[in-house]
């Protein structure tokens, strides 16, 4: 490849400007690479008896000490959401059963049960999308969710999910069926500007520095 | 026609009708090379059932339960899609047999919008339960619908 070397001039990098990319930071959580040190308390989250069923760990308990592996053979990119005032973990994000032909995956998500109704833990999800959509490429995203689950997000994503199918009582939870639906999120209806300003990664245009500014050497 | 069982290594028949048959999602190859790896995982892991379709002396089609998620039933298929109006009688049997041995409540099938007609092999067995929109990519601009279907016991539907 070649191509203009940017020097000086209007497009250079000039430092400390801000080069544009996907932020794992939001205001409240913090998406961070999975490590051993996390297992423990993910592990009592995705166990918890109320998270359990929103999650595939349902019906197949794992063990701490095979977590770690489970976790990894599970899907392919995942972040533990950690919060920002104490960096203890409150879920996890998955990317699940992606499909690299047709640039699809599907959203696996767990979240401490006492957190759930409060709704920042969101944030975590709006950071995984966006770095699904705008920094691996994927064009749609699938999760499935039980009523009572969706129930819980509180509509809080209702701008971006479509519901592509339903299947009725579906889903065991507790001692009777749940449906379950399909949703999907498409990238062409992501708005990676409001996702960003969201989580506070907005940056002012002017302090971007982006390929085009780089290419307009020529 | 009628339903045999699928020895443990009578399986090589099905690699030449890979990517012909009809397939449902989970025998569809999707751009995939099918390994003997591939084809032996297919025919064994989470397998609960499986019958083989004869007619005329001939295999026709192969029909599977495998266990999914969640304690969930998926129905597998692989059939000659020039027969697939005469197996109604069969598929009733492998179904509503499963529904009795395995002891779940209701089954789901899916498949691309042009690979397998699950209405003509299911009939009103199969309860239609979604359309995923352009879910698999077959050209640079041509993306083909996932159809999501209930199969239900013959009393649930």
């Amino acid at each position: 490849m070649s191509g203009p070397t940017p020097t000086a001039g209007p497009g250079a990098r000039t430092p400390g400007r801000v080069v544009a990319g996907v932020g794992l930071r939001g205001r409240r959580v913090e998406l961070a690479r999975v490590a051993p040190s996390h297992y423990a308390a993910l592990h009592g989250i995705a166990t918890a008896e109320s998270s359990a069923h929103l999650w595939p760990l349902l019906g197949r308990p794992v063990p701490l000490d095979e977590f770690g592996s489970y976790l990894a053979q599970l899907a392919p990119v995942q972040f533990t959401m950690l919060r920002r005032d104490n960096g203890e973990p409150v879920g996890l994000v998955q990317g699940i059963d992606e499909d690299l032909r047709s640039r699809r995956i599907g959203l696996g998500l767990v979240v401490e049960p006492a957190l759930w109704s409060s709704g920042w833990p969101l944030e975590g999800v709006v950071l995984f999308l966006e770095y699904l959509f705008s920094g691996l490429g994927f064009r749609k995203v699938y999760c499935h969710m039980p009523t009572s689950v969706l129930e819980r997000t509180g509509g809080g994503m209702d701008l971006y999910l479509t519901e592509e199918g339903l299947h009725r009582q579906h889903a065991r939870v507790g001692d009777a069926y749940e449906d379950v639906h399909v949703l999907s999120i498409h990238r062409d209806r992501w708005d990676s500007e409001m996702s960003r300003r969201i989580t506070g990664n907005a940056v002012i245009r002017s302090d971007v520095v982006t390929g085009d500014d780089l290419g307009d050497e020529g | 026609m009628r339903l045999v069982d699928l020895p443990p290594d009578g399986a090589d028949w099905i690699t030449p009708v890979i990517g012909a048959w009809a397939p449902s999602w989970r025998w569809s190859t999707r751009g995939r090379t099918i390994s003997p790896d591939i084809l032996r995982a297919l025919v064994t892991d989470k397998v609960l059932r499986q019958s083989v379709v004869l007619a005329d002396g001939g295999r026709v089609a192969l029909l599977q339960m495998v266990e999914s998620h969640s304690g969930l039933v998926e129905l597998g298929v692989l059939a000659d899609g020039g027969r697939l109006a005469e197996m109604g009688p069969v598929v009733e049997e492998f179904v509503e047999s499963g529904f009795a041995e395995l002891g779940v409540h209701k089954m789901f099938v899916t498949s691309l919008r042009d690979e397998l007609d699950v209405d003509t092999l299911f009939g009103p067995r199969a309860r239609p339960a979604g359309c995923l929109v352009g879910h698999e990519r077959r050209d640079e601009d041509l993306y083909v619908d996932l159809l999501l279907y209930d199969v239900l016991r013959e009393g649930d539907r």
